[in-house]
């Protein structure tokens, strides 16, 4: 049964994150318009999930608010750089109710402004110095280090599928591509580095791997189907936007899969495709062959066991400490990432 | 007899392997019924995957050899891991450089506007989208304090004409408590917004800040930061 | 602008002192190492101190084995007798899903990085080499007994090298592979099937079972298969296990029942297609009872709903492995074929010894044949390329030495002793408080007792002790001590070893055999202990080697080099270790080495406490040895026999050595060769009888806070008697004791 935790606690982490972001926001001379720039997508809001997790798992082993905000803070910024990347990838439009970075100043423009927010990232990790100790502030760099290179190797099988038209995947191939390029910058490394702050140590880290797998996993299927169902106005994403991109969500494999010859040709065409050159009466085709299947239904399915898979990991690593706003939060969320719209 | 503490082995996670995944949310239903089927194939899967990843890893990592982080280490690991970082985002130096140029010269933000169809101009800053123009909203600031106080308010155009509340303001250190009589109150579209600030008189010195949110939209408009500075 | 650029500068941090916390750093360091006395020196107790003194341990355990005799190895020790001969206990083979023994062996060689230029073995490679010849014997209608030899082909990578994407298979992969062996093997008897009926050659052949199609028209198409007996024809049964392979791979998604009569379909039509031709062709027959099996095999998966209970193959714990495939409708023949038999012989499975009462865990058995068959790398078996303490006890004990590991030779434990319950503080757990050692001997000079002896460049272990380096060596060795006989109770004095002064952990290494002996107090205290001792059994194993002048070709065995077990009984196994001979010393070098081994019934003769018992053992397999030369080796070397009943004795090859009689005739001269009783307690193989599994203990069992058991007895995810299960099982006591290796990494204990 949600209770009124989850929201609260993301606006609370949330307020805290945006105000320690803002910092490295802040325009400087003389280039503030360019910080203008860089602060757009960060300014545009957001439900500050990943933030808010890194820091409710560093108080429930026990830190303080303000050890982990930094963290919480890079993990924000790169956050943002993905987006901004991610929205020039897919040719996007809109992101989070408004035109996107690259539609507005360019693709070249927003590359940069993207790999700008990164190399701010990097910046709040290296002030974790002073607040965590260079040893754990190292420590913290490397599972910067492991989730960057993690997410881009993610990003880039998920690219390297659209570029060659990948027809035969498999769930299993989809599970990899979104622990690694996904999970790992949205619940693991949260998780990971909430603990290590949490605990100062950095042993049995890999524990948080399954957790973080799962319940990104769920997050990243609910995600894919709000795409595809959401409430638009709220959503802040174009609908049906997945399949004007011909993204390899879990819903576009199955119907790969379970299609009959004749309809996988067409889909292969549709696929093969440029974005621009596709129609909305066949992006309409696809989300309608997609219902008969029951992909959606399918996909609704398998998130759900990963959800309960997460309640379960959760439950491993998370009920040996003591009982707080923050453990009750962590415990709550493979539920909240389903039910959220 | 030492009165040292008798050493002893450490609680183990599990004591049992793991014979089987499938299971683990429950029985599967008799007939293996579909919604309960793709449950727990799909939980299976997933710990198929992840295990398989963890493993992995595992291995690299053990190939690579654990590091311990004695000091002549640390220095060039970090430089190690800040370079490495530094080139996920790409040619840094060259993205500033890119940058730079791009600012002094407006040439790409005027080719931006003139796409766009806005009038060009010496560099304007393109930040506003290209729908309705909007002049920064008119601010009023009342304080009230004891302790001398420097309000900073940094307000974005698009604040203009949304309703917009402000959250408590905090202080870096966790202790000192938070600023909560801060209002921001805008009674007519044409009257300027207000933004009322009460510092009580036993406020501790430092800087406060919070931010300021479109109410409608949750999406930040804007910040405010007060200095307190100890009275003469 | 500026800031970021600065990133681009070196930047330090302030120097810190190793051991001087930064602010905000805490930092635990333990007071002193941690002291962990670990028992015995076989497979188990080397790997948990190889794990327990890895580099990443930063030197936090100090250990000490304590080991009776003179050689590390336990069941696996080997000495170096006359002519430097190997004299092992019995038969060692690897096998090619080792992935723990292999992984930690070959890091121990990494390690030791011995030159080539002086040491004939240097690297893993030296140490084994592949092995894929295999067979199994058949009894034939008319009492002869055929071999059936195979060459297992070899497959990719090697055994311990990282866990490759195949490596991790479930209960339905497993069976997947089953129903392509059967299509295998269809088709190979396709193949030759010069004259069969016109379907059976010039079709085209069955496509490679593709790997997800619609549910709906699998059912359809199996259906089909039903209805128009088309299974009748060896290509229509090739077909229709094909179409098997794709429902095997998405089991749950077909009803039961229909999976099930399909499955009878295919085994009754290929009994049918086959049955007429099986009498005449023997070669036949055995495709036959392997096909048999495997189907009883999926049949029973199906029914025991082994893929789907959490249990996975301990589902079927409780049953006789025959007793199961019978009943999931195997054949009488098939269950008695040279291959079961052979299963059985391997794992010596025949209760208290007795050969008329085989008895193996179905489930434990299964788990084993489908680790074996299918996730075998390099090589089916893998030979050592000497003795066993040669290629790998001595280098362990080497790298473990240098490691900072204490030996302690000549220390048999005589007892484990508990904390009084009394003493125990509220919610504290009992304790091993003392360890009672006999010292057999003692070492000239307090020193460190040197144990190995050069052979050739080769650091090996001598088959007796070197009583030169001991206190009262020469009347020692005049008087016979024989330290590793349970029987010879003389010892030097008596040693206690005290918690927290001598030792903190514990980890206890020992067979089980031994463990009602020096475990009294806990079998006393703890019922599960005495469970244990009740359900999970050990059986006596005897062993002889014969090194012979005259090439096997010459006494009628003209394959090449095999391992070939399902035999006459006692001796059931046989492996050809001709690859030795240039590993010992011989003046005249013998051309071929044989290897026999097989169980021995426990005797109710002899009072066993009787001191004169061992010796009595092992005369009683020298007779044992004779009479099957002298009867039963005629069957697979058929030139053997100088006459009906008689085996040619003059092929022996004697070292020569002082011998009292170096130069008899007839059987007097099988005096010269090696055999063994392995009878003494600890050295006695452990079985895996039908419901003994959930009796075993676990090294992570933490019932006794400071101690830990390490063996191929524990329950430790392969139990079963086998040098994969101890190492498991020592890593798993590692893991007890400092939480390293994880136990994800233990490769196949989490398995089905």
């Amino acid at each position: 049964m949600p209770t009124d935790l989850i929201p609260a606690l993301l606006r609370e982490y949330g307020d805290v994150t945006r105000v320690a972001l803002c910092d490295y926001l802040r325009p400087r001379a003389p280039h503030r318009h360019l910080y203008n720039l860089v602060a757009d997508y960060p300014r545009r809001g957001g439900r500050m999930l990943r933030p808010s997790l890194c820091i409710a798992t560093a108080r429930a082993f026990g830190a303080k608010l303000e050890d982990a905000v930094r963290s919480a803070v890079a993990l924000e910024l790169l956050h943002n750089a993905f987006l901004v990347h991610d929205d020039v990838e897919d040719d996007s439009d809109v992101r989070r109710g408004r035109p996107t970075l690259h539609t507005l100043h360019g693709v070249p423009l927003a590359v940069n402004v993207g790999d700008a927010l990164a190399l701010l990232g990097l910046r709040a990790l290296i002030d974790n110095q002073a607040t965590l100790g260079p040893r754990l502030a190292v420590h913290v760099l490397q599972e910067a280090e492991r989730m960057a290179r993690e997410s881009i190797e993610g990003q880039a099988v998920e690219l390297g599928w659209r570029r060659d038209n990948a027809l035969s995947l498999s769930d299993a191939d989809y599970l990899e591509m979104v622990l690694k390029k996904t999970c790992w910058y949205t619940t693991i490394y949260p998780s990971r580095v909430g603990a290590l702050i949490g605990t100062r140590s950095d042993r049995d880290l890999d524990k948080f791997i399954r957790f973080g797998f799962f319940l990104g996993a769920a997050f990243q299927l609910q995600d894919d189907l709000l795409n595809l169902q959401g409430d638009r106005a709220r959503y802040g994403k174009e609908l049906d936007g997945d399949i004007w991109e011909g993204k390899r969500t879990l819903m576009l494999i199955s119907l790969l899969r379970d299609a009959t010859p004749a309809e996988r040709e067409r889909l292969a065409g549709f696929l093969a495709r440029e974005r621009r050159e596709r129609q909305p009466a066949e992006v309409g085709w696809v989300r309608e062959r997609m219902e008969a299947y029951g992909c959606l239904d399918y996909a609704r399915q398998v998130a759900h066991g990963l959800a309960g898979a997460a309640a379960h990991e959760g439950e491993l690593l998370y009920s040996a400490l003591p009982d707080s706003r923050d453990k009750r939060f962590i415990r709550e969320l493979p539920t909240w990432v389903l039910a959220r719209n | 007899m030492s009165t040292e503490e008798r050493i002893k082995r450490p609680e183990p996670e599990r004591t049992q392997p793991i014979r089987s995944w499938s299971t683990l949310f429950g029985a599967p239903e008799p007939g293996g019924k579909s919604l309960q089927d793709v449950v727990s194939r799909s939980v299976d899967l997933g710990y198929r995957v992840v295990d398989e990843y963890v493993r992995q890893g595992q291995r690299a990592a053990q190939r690579l050899g654990e590091r311990s982080y004695r000091p002549e280490n640390m220095v060039s690991d970090v430089q190690e891991l800040t370079a490495r970082l530094a080139q996920y985002a790409s040619e840094f130096l060259g993205v500033w450089f890119e940058l730079l140029e791009l600012a002094a010269s407006g040439s790409a933000a005027r080719r931006m506007a003139a796409a766009n169809g806005a009038p060009t101009g010496p560099a304007p800053p393109p930040a506003a989208p290209a729908r309705e123009p909007s002049r920064p909203p008119r601010v009023r600031i009342e304080v009230a304090s004891a302790q001398p106080a420097e309000v900073e308010l940094d307000l974005r155009p698009e604040a203009a004409g949304a309703a917009l509340v402000v959250h408590a303001l905090r202080c870096a250190d966790p202790a000192t408590p938070r600023m909560t009589d801060v209002t921001l109150d805008l009674r007519s579209p044409d009257d300027p917004l207000t933004l009322r600030i009460r510092v009580p008189g036993d406020q501790p010195p430092g800087v406060y800040t919070g931010v300021i949110l479109d109410e409608r939209t949750s999406l930040t408009v804007g910040t405010v930061s007060v200095r307190i500075t100890p009275g003469p | 602008m500026r800031e970021l650029v600065r990133l681009a500068e070196p930047f330090s941090f302030p120097p810190t002192s190793a051991t001087q916390p930064s602010p905000g750093e805490r930092v635990v360091t333990p007071r002193r190492s941690i002291k962990v006395a670990i028992i015995g020196g076989g497979c188990a107790a080397v790997s948990a101190a190889f794990e327990l003194t890895r580099p990443e341990h930063d030197g936090r355990y100090a250990i000490t084995i304590y080991q009776l005799g003179w050689r590390l190895g336990g069941k696996g020790a080997s000495g170096r007798g006359p002519a430097h001969r190997v004299e092992e206990h019995g038969l060692h083979v690897w096998l090619g899903w080792y992935e723990n023994a292999f992984r930690l062996l070959r890091e121990c060689y990494a390690e030791l990085d011995r030159d080539p230029r002086t040491c004939p073995i240097a690297t893993w490679r030296d140490a084994f080499a592949p092995a894929p010849f295999v067979g199994v014997t058949d009894r034939t209608p008319d009492g002869r007994w055929i071999p059936w030899n195979h060459l297992m082909p070899p497959t990719e990578g090697f055994p311990g090298d990282p866990p490759g994407a195949g490596q991790r298979m479930g209960i339905r992969d497993y069976m997947v592979r089953t129903v392509m062996l059967v299509r295998t093997l269809l088709e190979a008897l396709q193949g030759r099937d010069a004259d069969g009926p016109r379907g059976s050659r010039g079709e085209a052949a069955p496509e490679d079972a593709p790997r997800e199609r619609p549910r709906d028209v699998v059912l359809e198409a199996v259906a089909g298969i039903l209805r128009y007996g088309e299974l009748a024809t060896l290509a229509g049964l090739i077909q229709g296990v094909a179409l098997l392979e794709v429902i095997m791979g998405s089991l749950p998604r077909y009803p039961e029942n229909v999976v099930l009569r399909f499955l009878d379909a295919i085994a009754s039509n290929a009994r049918g297609l086959l049955d007429a031709r099986l009498e005449g062709d023997p070669a036949l027959r055995r495709v036959w009872h392997v096909i048999d099996l495997t189907l009883a095999t999926l049949r029973g998966e199906i029914r025991f709903g082994i893929i789907t209970d959490p249990r996975g193959f301990d589902t079927i714990d409780e049953y006789d492995c025959r007793e199961w495939l019978l009943l999931n409708g195997a054949a009488q023949t098939s269950v008695d074929s040279g291959f079961l038999r052979a299963l059985y012989d391997l794992g010596f499975s025949y209760e208290d010894g007795d050969p008329a009462r085989p008895r193996v865990s179905a489930g434990q058995a299964l788990r084993g044949l489908v680790r074996a068959f299918f996730t075998y790398r390099g090589s089916f078996f893998w030979r050592m390329q000497a003795g066993m303490g040669d290629v790998v006890f001595a280098p362990f004990y080497e790298a473990l030495r240098r490691r900072g590991v204490r030996f302690e030779f000549f220390h048999r434990l005589e007892n484990v002793g508990l904390v009084d319950p009394a003493r125990l503080g509220p919610g504290e757990s009992p304790y091993v408080e003392a360890l009672d050692f006999d010292v057999q001997a003692e070492v000239i000079g307090g020193r460190a007792y040197e144990p190995l002896i050069d052979v050739g460049g080769l650091p090996c272990w001598p088959s007796r002790p070197d009583f030169r380096q001991l206190v009262d060596g020469p009347r020692l060795e005049h008087e016979g001590w024989e330290f590793e006989s349970h029987w010879d109770r003389r010892k030097a004095r008596t040693r206690r070893l005290r918690v927290s002064r001598d030792f903190d952990l514990v980890v206890l290494g020992v067979g089980l055999g031994a463990v009602p002996h020096v475990c009294r107090e806990l079998v006393a205290r703890d019922p599960r202990w005495r469970a244990m001792l009740d359900h999970v059994k050990t059986v006596a194993t005897q062993a002889f080697q014969l090194w012979m002048t005259t090439d096997l070709r010459d006494l009628g065995w003209v394959e090449p080099p095999i391992t070939i077990s399902g035999f006459i009984d006692p001796f059931d196994t046989w492996a050809d270790m001709r690859h030795l001979v240039s590993r010992e010393g011989w003046a005249h070098a013998p051309r071929s080495l044989a290897y026999f081994c097989g169980v021995l019934a426990d005797a109710d003769g002899p009072d066993p406490r009787d001191p004169g018992y061992l010796a009595a053992q092992h005369d009683r397999v020298r007779r044992n040895a004779i009479r099957f030369l002298n009867r039963d080796i005629g069957h697979l070397w058929p030139r053997a026999g100088a006459a009906p009943g008689r085996f040619r004795w003059d092929v022996l090859a004697d070292p020569g050595e002082s011998r009292p009689d170096p130069g008899g005739t007839g059987e007097a001269r099988f005096a010269s060769q090696f055999w063994r009783a392995n009878v003494n307690p600890t050295e006695r193989y452990t079985l895996s009888l039908p419901g003994s599994s959930a009796y075993r203990v676990s090294p992570l069992d933490r019932t006794y806070d400071n101690l830990t058991v390490a063996g191929d007895w524990t329950d430790c995810g392969f139990n079963a008697g086998c040098v994969e299960a101890a190492v498991m099982s020592g890593r798993l006591a590692a893991h007890a004791l400092s939480q390293s290796p994880a136990l994800e990494d233990i490769v196949g204990f989490d398995h089905p």
